[in-house]
C-alpha cells in the first residue's frame, strides 16, 4: 500500500477527506482480499499475486499431473503382468503333471488301456491350457502381442496354432522412459521354432535407400559437411534436408563450388557406401560441422585422404522396400526356381520369380498359409520365416539341388546356425568320446573324425574340413539337411559311417556311400518345431496315442526346457512386478511430496488467514473511526 | 481630512471586508466541490491625501480576485494522473488476461493440455480399447476448444479497447470543444480585470484533468487566461482552433484494431500516458504477445501432432480420403509462397500401404517428395501423379479437388493407410490428421478422420495392439520445437504463467509507483488549492472584525458630525 505525504503546510478540508476515503478504500480492499482468500481456500487468486509462487506452483501442478498418469501406467501395467504371471503359474503346474504321468508309462510295463487313459489326461491338460493361454485381461487377450482382439491360440486338428506375434507393449513410466506392460507368449510358453531365423542379408545400399535404414538402422545425424579438396577454400554442404542416399549425393554434386574443384560423390564400387573423388587425385578432409557425425555417419570422415577414396560399409537394414537385387552384397537372389515349405500337413511350393523387394517375398511365403510368420527381424538384417503350429515339424527348402532362393534369402531351416541339439526332434546329434563318424574317400584315405564339442552346423563342418584338409567339405543339403563332398579322385568308395555304438553320422543324416568319390545329399534331421510348451504336449500325447515310448521319452526331455524357459520368465517377470511396485510405491512419495508443495504455495493457512481477516477487521475500524473524526472537527465548533 | 472624508475611509472599509467575508464565504461554499481553486481577495489602499505636511491615507480598496494556485505543479499533478490511468488501464487489463487463462485453477488451459496427453498415455496401455479412443477425442476438443476459447476472450478484449478507442475519440473531441468554449469565456471574463475568473478556471481545470486521463496532453496558458493543449508537440487546441481526433482502422493482432490519431494528418497520438494510451499499448503490446504465444503452442500442437498422428496407423483402413489444407497452386513447388500451404512440406517421403480387403494382403509403397532444392523439386501435382504411379498403377486414385485439396478414393476392393512420413507432406495437407486449422482461433478435431474413433492412429505396424504411434503423441507434449524457442508445449505453456505473472506483478508494481507519485502531487496541489475551513474560520473572524470595526469607526464619524451638527444649534 502506498503512502501519501501529507506536506508541514496546509491541510485542507480536501486533503483531509482525500486521505480519509483513500486509506479506508485500501482498507476494505485489503479485507476484501483476505475474505476472497478465505473463502476459496487458496493464498494466489492471480498469478501476478507472486509470480515466483505462481510459477512454481503451475510447474509443480504440470509434474503432479503427470507423474499420477505415470503412476497410474505403472499400476496399469503391473495388474496386467500379474495376470500373466497367474497364467504362467497353471502352465509350470500342467508341465509337472505332464512328466509324471510320462515317468509313468515309459516303462513299458503299461496296458493299452494306461497309454489311453494318460493320453486323455495330457490332451485334457492341453485344452485347459490353451485356455489358460488365451485369456484375457480387462477385455484383451494377454499374450495376443500385437493384436489383442484375436485369442492367439487356435486349435487347428491335432495341432496348437499361435497367431499372435512376439510385440510388447511398452508403456511410460517417466518422461521418456518406457517399461515393458506384457510379456510375449514365445519367451513364457514357447510358441515359434527356433529354425526359420534368417541369416544377415547384407544388403548394398541404393540412391533410393533411406539414411534413416542406414547404420543399422541407427541412421545418419542431420547436419552440414565441411569439405576441404585442398584446390580451393574449404565448402560447407546442408545435408539437414537430405532424406535418401541420393539426396546426398544429389546435393553434393550440385554444389557450384565443390563442381568447381572436380569433387562428386556417388555410390563406391562395392556397392555398399559411397565413394569421394575429385577430378585429379588430391587430399581430401571430410569432417562434421557443429559436434555433428553426419561425416562418420555417412562413412565419408576423411583427413587428408588421398581421393578417389571409397566410403564404409554403410550397412543398411533390410526393409520391406529393399530390392532383392540389392541382398547378399549385391549378388541379389536367385528367384528362378521356387521354395518349399513342408509343415506338417501343410506345403507349399512359392513361386518368388516375380518378387521384386523383400515385401513381395514376405507377402507371398504369408499368403502361402502354411502356418508359419514371415517378417523382417528385430535386428533388421533379414528375414524370419518362423513355424507357428505347435504339434508339427516344418522345413524351407529348396525346390530343387539347384536351387538357390531359400538361401539367397537366408531361410533355409537348416543352415550353417543350425543347433545340434535341435536335430532328430529335439534328441540332438549323439557324440561319444573320440572319434565319432569315419569318411573314407574315393583316393582311398580314411579319417576318424571326433566331433566333440560341437554345438552348431558351421562347428560340424569346421571339424571335418578341418580333420581331412578339406579333402572332404560339408554344405547345406538345399533340399534339406546336409550334404558332403570328397573332392578327392579315385576308384574307392565314398563312405561316412558312424564309429562304433557313436550315431553322429547317422544323427546329422549324412552316412552313406557313394561310388568313386561325389557328393552324399544327406537327409533333413532338423526338421524344425516349435520350441514350446504345446509342442512338447502334443508330442507326448501323440506318442501316448501311438505308444511310441521312443517319442514319449524325447518329448519328456523337452518338459525341462519348457520349464527352465517358463522359470525365467516367472522370474523376470517376478523382478519387473518388484521393480514396478517399488516405482508405484517411489511415485506415490514423489506425488505426496509435489501435493504438500503445492499446497503451501497456492492453498490458504486458515489459521493465518483468519487472523489476517481480524487484523484487518481493526485496522478498518480503526480507519473509519479515524476519518469520521478527523472530518468532524473544526474550527467552527467552538466559535 | 474633512470627517466627510473620513466617512468615505470608513465606506471603502465597509466594502472591502465585505467583499472579503462575500470570497470567505464562496471558499466555505466550495469547500467540498470537486475540482475548485479556493480565492484570495487581494486588498490595496487607496492613494493618501495631503494635509499641509501630513499625508493621511484614504481607506482600502479590493484590487482583485485570485486562485490560490501552483501552475506548474498543476501540469506535473496532471501529468501524473494521465499516466496513472494508463498503468491504471493495462494492469486492469492484465488482470482480466489472468482470469482468461485462470492458470492456477483446475479448469486451465495446462490442465487441459496435460489431460489430453494423459488420456493419449491411457490409451498407449490399451490402444484398441474404443472408450480410451473416444476419451483422446474428447479431451482433444477440449484441448482445442480451450485453446479458441481463451483467444476469443482475447479477441474480445482487443475488441472492447477498441470500442473504447472509437467512443473515446469522439469524448476527446467534445472535451476539446469544452475547453475551447471555456477559452471564450474565461477570455471574456477576465478581460481587463486583474481577477481571476476563478469558476470557469476550476471548470477547465477539471476538463483538462478529464483530456489528460484520455491521452497525453500538455497545457499551455496564454497571457489573456487561455490555454493551448498539444499532443506530443502537435496542437489539439490552438487560439481556438480544434484539431479533432478519430479512430483508424488497423489491425492488432490479426483482428481489426482501432488507433487514435490526429484526424487531419492521422498522426498516431502517442500511447506513453493516459487511459486510452495505457489500453492501446497494452493492446498492441502485451496483448499481442500473449496472442502470439498461445497462436504459436496452437500451431506448433497443431502440425506436430498431425505429423505424428499422420504417419500411424488406425483400427480401420481408408477407402476414401480428403485432406483438411489446401494449396492455392498445385503445380507450385511444394515449400514455394505460390503454393500457399499453412504447413510446408520438406525433402523426404513416406508410405502408403494398400491392403487388397478380400485376401488381407498389405503392400507398402514408398512415395518420395523430392524438395531437396535439386533439379525440379515436386509440386502436389508430381506427387499426385506419383502416388498413382507408383501405388496403384496409374489409376487415379489420389487427385486435387477443386478446392486444391488431396482426394483420395480408393479402387473397388482396396484400402490404404499412410506411414513413415519423414517430409511432412501428410501433415502438410491434412491427410489422416488429427487436428484442423493453423491458429489459435481455428483450431478444431478432424472430425472426417478421428471423429470415428477407430481411424486415431495408434500404431506404427497396421496392428491394433501396436502403440508406437501413440507412445510417440504422448510424448509430444514435452518434445522441443523450434516453433516455441527451443521450448516444448509444456514449458511454453508454463511460460504464459510466468509472463502473465510477471509482467502482471511488475504492472501493479508499476501502477502502485505512479498511484504514490499521482497521489503525492495531487496532495501538494490540494495542499495549495483546497479549501482549509479552519483557515476561512480565522479569515471570517478577522473581516467580520474588520468590518465591526469599520461599521464603529462610522457611528463614531457619525457621531462627531451629530456634534458638528449640534454646535450649530
Amino acid at each position: 500500500m502506498s503512502i501519501v505525504p501529507v506536506g508541514n503546510g496546509r491541510v485542507p478540508f480536501a486533503i483531509q477527506s482525500q486521505l480519509a476515503i483513500t486509506n479506508i478504500a485500501r482498507r476494505q480492499k485489503e479485507l476484501t482480499d483476505v475474505a476472497t482468500e478465505l473463502s476459496t481456500g487458496r493464498r494466489l487468486q492471480l498469478p501476478s499475486d507472486n509470480p515466483n509462487d505462481a510459477v512454481r506452483a503451475s510447474i509443480l501442478q504440470l509434474a503432479k499431473e503427470q507423474q499420477t498418469q505415470f503412476r497410474s501406467n505403472v499400476q496399469q501395467g503391473n495388474n496386467a503382468l500379474s495376470s500373466v504371471d497367474g497364467s504362467l503359474r497353471s502352465f509350470s503346474d500342467a508341465l509337472d503333471t505332464t512328466k509324471s504321468i510320462a515317468i509313468g508309462v515309459v516303462d513299458g510295463t503299461k496296458s493299452d488301456a494306461d497309454y489311453a487313459a494318460a493320453k486323455t489326461q495330457v490332451d485334457s491338460l492341453i485344452s485347459q491350457l490353451v485356455t489358460v493361454a488365451n485369456q484375457q485381461y480387462l477385455g484383451r487377450y494377454s499374450l495376443a502381442g500385437s493384436d489383442p482382439s484375436v485369442a492367439p491360440f487356435v486349435r487347428e486338428g491335432n495341432d496348437i496354432r499361435f497367431t499372435g506375434d512376439s510385440a510388447v507393449l511398452q508403456s511410460l513410466q517417466g518422461t521418456g522412459q518406457l517399461f515393458p506392460a506384457t510379456l510375449t507368449a514365445d519367451s513364457s510358453i514357447g510358441v515359434f521354432s527356433s529354425a526359420g531365423y534368417g541369416t544377415s542379408l547384407s544388403p548394398d545400399v541404393s540412391g533410393a535407400t533411406r539414411l534413416s535404414s542406414l547404420n543399422q538402422g541407427k541412421g545418419v545425424q542431420p547436419g552440414s559437411l565441411l569439405i576441404n579438396t585442398g584446390s580451393g577454400p574449404a565448402v560447407t554442404v546442408d545435408l539437414s534436408n537430405a532424406d535418401s542416399v541420393q539426396d546426398v549425393i544429389d546435393i553434393i554434386n550440385n554444389n557450384g563450388a565443390l563442381s568447381s574443384q572436380g569433387f562428386t560423390v556417388n555410390i563406391n564400387a562395392a556397392g555398399n557406401g559411397l565413394r569421394v573423388a575429385t577430378g585429379p587425385s588430391a587430399t581430401v578432409t571430410i569432417s562434421s560441422l557443429g559436434g555433428a557425425t553426419t561425416a562418420a555417419d555417412l562413412g565419408i570422415e576423411l583427413v587428408n585422404a588421398s581421393v578417389p577414396a571409397a566410403g564404409l560399409n554403410l550397412r543398411p537394414e533390410v526393409t520391406l522396400d529393399t530390392p532383392l537385387s540389392l541382398l547378399n552384397g549385391g549378388a541379389g537372389v536367385n528367384t528362378s526356381q521356387p521354395l518349399v515349405i513342408n509343415n506338417g500337413s501343410y506345403s507349399a511350393s512359392i513361386d518368388l520369380s516375380s518378387a521384386q523387394t523383400v515385401q513381395d517375398v514376405i507377402n507371398r511365403i504369408n499368403a502361402a498359409n502354411v502356418r508359419v510368420r514371415a517378417e523382417l527381424n528385430s535386428d533388421g538384417t533379414g528375414i524370419n520365416v518362423l513355424n507357428t503350429l505347435s504339434g508339427s515339424a516344418y522345413s524351407i527348402v529348396e525346390n530343387s539341388a539347384s536351387g538357390t532362393v531359400a538361401q539367397g534369402l537366408g531361410i533355409l531351416t537348416t543352415n550353417l546356425n543350425s543347433k545340434l541339439a535341435d536335430f532328430n526332434g529335439g534328441g540332438g546329434v549323439s557324440l561319444r568320446n573320440g572319434a565319432d563318424l569315419r569318411v573314407a574317400v574315393a583316393d582311398g584315405t580314411s579319417y576318424d573324425i571326433d566331433l566333440d564339442g560341437a554345438k552348431t552346423v558351421s562347428d560340424v563342418k569346421q571339424k571335418i574340413e578341418s580333420a581331412t584338409g578339406s579333402r572332404v567339405t560339408v554344405g547345406i543339403n538345399p533340399v534339406g539337411g546336409l550334404q558332403i563332398r570328397d573332392n578327392t579322385a579315385g576308384a574307392s568308395s565314398f563312405i561316412v559311417q558312424n564309429i562304433d555304438d557313436s550315431q553322429a553320422a547317422s544323427g546329422l543324416g549324412i552316412a552313406g556311400t557313394t561310388a568313386g568319390g561325389g557328393t552324399i545329399l544327406g537327409s533333413n534331421n532338423n526338421q524344425a518345431r516349435v520350441k514350446g510348451i504345446f509342442d512338447t504336449l502334443l508330442r507326448i500325447s501323440a506318442g501316448l496315442g501311438k505308444k511310441d515310448l521312443s517319442e514319449v521319452s524325447l518329448a519328456t526331455l523337452q518338459i525341462d526346457t519348457d520349464q527352465s524357459r517358463l522359470l525365467t520368465a516367472r522370474g523376470s517377470l517376478g523382478a519387473q512386478l518388484q521393480t514396478l511396485d517399488q516405482l508405484d510405491s517411489r511415485l506415490a512419495d514423489e506425488l505426496a511430496s509435489i501435493t504438500k508443495d503445492t499446497t503451501q504455495l497456492i492453498d490458504a493457512d486458515l489459521t493465518e488467514t483468519v487472523t489476517k481477516l481480524s487484523a484487518q477487521q481493526t485496522a478498518l475500524q480503526a480507519a473509519l473511526a479515524s476519518g469520521g473524526r478527523l472530518l468532524q472537527g473544526s474550527l467552527l465548533d467552538y466559535l | 481630512m474633512t470627517l466627510f472624508s473620513s466617512l468615505s475611509v470608513g465606506a471603502s472599509a465597509i466594502n472591502v471586508n465585505q467583499l472579503a467575508l462575500s470570497v470567505v464565504g464562496n471558499n466555505i461554499a466550495n469547500a467540498g466541490t470537486e475540482g475548485y481553486v479556493r480565492e484570495d481577495l487581494k486588498v490595496g489602499t487607496l492613494d493618501s491625501t495631503r494635509y499641509g505636511t501630513l499625508n493621511i491615507g484614504s481607506g482600502a480598496t479590493a484590487t482583485s480576485t485570485q486562485q490560490q494556485i501552483d501552475r506548474f505543479l498543476r501540469e506535473r499533478s496532471r501529468e501524473a494522473d494521465s499516466s496513472f490511468a494508463a498503468a491504471d488501464a493495462r494492469a486492469t487489463l492484465y488482470d482480466r488476461v489472468q482470469a482468461v487463462f485462470n492458470e492456477l485453477g483446475d479448469k486451465d488451459l495446462s490442465s487441459a493440455v496435460s489431460s489430453f496427453f494423459s488420456s493419449i498415455q491411457n490409451l498407449s496401455n490399451r490402444p484398441d480399447d474404443p472408450t480410451l479412443r473416444d476419451v483422446v477425442f474428447r479431451k482433444g476438443y477440449d484441448v482445442a476448444g480451450q485453446i479458441k476459447y481463451i483467444q476469443s476472450r482475447l479477441d474480445d478484449i482487443s475488441r472492447d479497447i477498441s470500442s473504447e478507442v472509437s467512443q473515446s475519440a469522439e469524448e476527446v473531441n467534445s472535451t476539446l470543444k469544452d475547453i475551447r468554449d471555456l477559452n471564450r469565456q474565461i477570455v471574456a471574463a477576465e478581460a481587463g480585470s486583474p481577477s481571476d475568473a476563478g469558476a470557469l478556471r476550476s471548470q477547465r481545470d477539471q476538463q483538462l484533468s478529464k483530456l489528460s486521463n484520455l491521452i497525453p496532453i500538455q497545457a499551455r496558458t496564454q497571457a489573456d487566461g487561455s490555454v493551448n493543449v498539444l499532443v506530443d508537440g502537435d496542437f489539439l487546441l490552438f487560439n481556438g482552433t480544434i484539431q479533432e481526433v478519430t479512430a483508424l482502422d488497423e489491425s492488432s493482432a490479426g483482428i481489426p484494431s482501432k488507433v487514435l490519431a490526429i484526424k487531419n494528418s492521422q498522426w498516431p497520438i502517442p500511447t506513453d500516458q493516459g487511459r486510452l494510451g495505457g489500453i492501446q499499448d497494452f493492446r498492441d503490446g502485451d496483448l499481442g504477445a500473449i496472442t502470439a504465444q498461445i497462436n504459436s503452442i496452437a500451431k506448433t500442437l497443431i502440425y506436430e501432432f498431425n505429423k505424428i498422428h499422420s504417419s500411424g496407423q488406425g483400427l480401420e483402413k481408408f477407402t476414401s480420403l480428403e485432406g483438411t489444407y489446401r494449396t492455392l497452386s498445385a503445380s507450385a513447388t511444394l515449400n514455394s509462397p505460390a503454393a500457399a500451404l499453412d504447413f510446408s512440406p520438406k525433402n523426404g517421403s513416406f508410405d502408403i500401404n494398400v491392403t487388397d480387403i478380400a485376401t488381407g494382403q498389405n503392400r507398402i509403397y514408398k512415395i518420395d517428395v523430392d524438395l531437396d532444392g535439386v533439379g525440379t523439386d515436386d509440386s502436389l501435382n508430381s506427387v499426385i501423379n506419383r502416388i498413382n504411379t507408383v501405388a496403384f498403377g496409374g489409376q487415379a486414385v489420389a487427385s486435387v479437388t477443386n478446392q486444391g485439396r488431396v482426394a483420395f478414393n480408393a479402387p473397388a476392393g482396396q484400402s490404404f493407410q499412410f506411414g513413415n512420413d519423414t517430409s511432412g507432406f501428410l501433415a502438410s495437407f491434412g491427410l489422416n490428421t488429427f487436428f484442423t486449422g493453423d491458429t489459435s482461433r481455428n483450431i478444431s478435431l478432424n472430425e472426417g478422420v478421428v471423429g470415428d474413433f477407430r481411424f486415431l492412429a495408434t500404431s506404427q505396424n497396421g496392428l491394433p495392439g501396436n502403440n508406437q504411434n501413440v507412445l510417440a503423441l504422448a510424448q509430444l507434449s514435452q518434445k522441443t520445437f523450434a516453433g516455441l524457442n527451443g521450448l516444448s508445449i509444456d514449458q511454453s505453456l508454463t511460460g504464459i504463467v510466468q509472463n502473465l505473472a510477471t509482467s502482471g506483478s511488475q504492472l501493479n508494481n508499476a501502477k502502485a509507483v505512479l498511484e504514490t507519485t499521482k497521489d503525492t502531487l495531487k496532495s501538494k496541489d490540494l495542499a495549495i488549492t483546497g479549501v482549509d475551513i479552519n483557515e476561512e474560520a480565522v479569515k471570517l473572524i478577522k473581516f467580520q472584525r474588520a468590518f465591526q470595526a469599520s461599521a464603529k469607526y462610522l457611528t463614531t464619524i457619525n457621531d462627531l458630525l451629530n456634534d458638528v451638527i449640534n454646535i450649530l444649534r
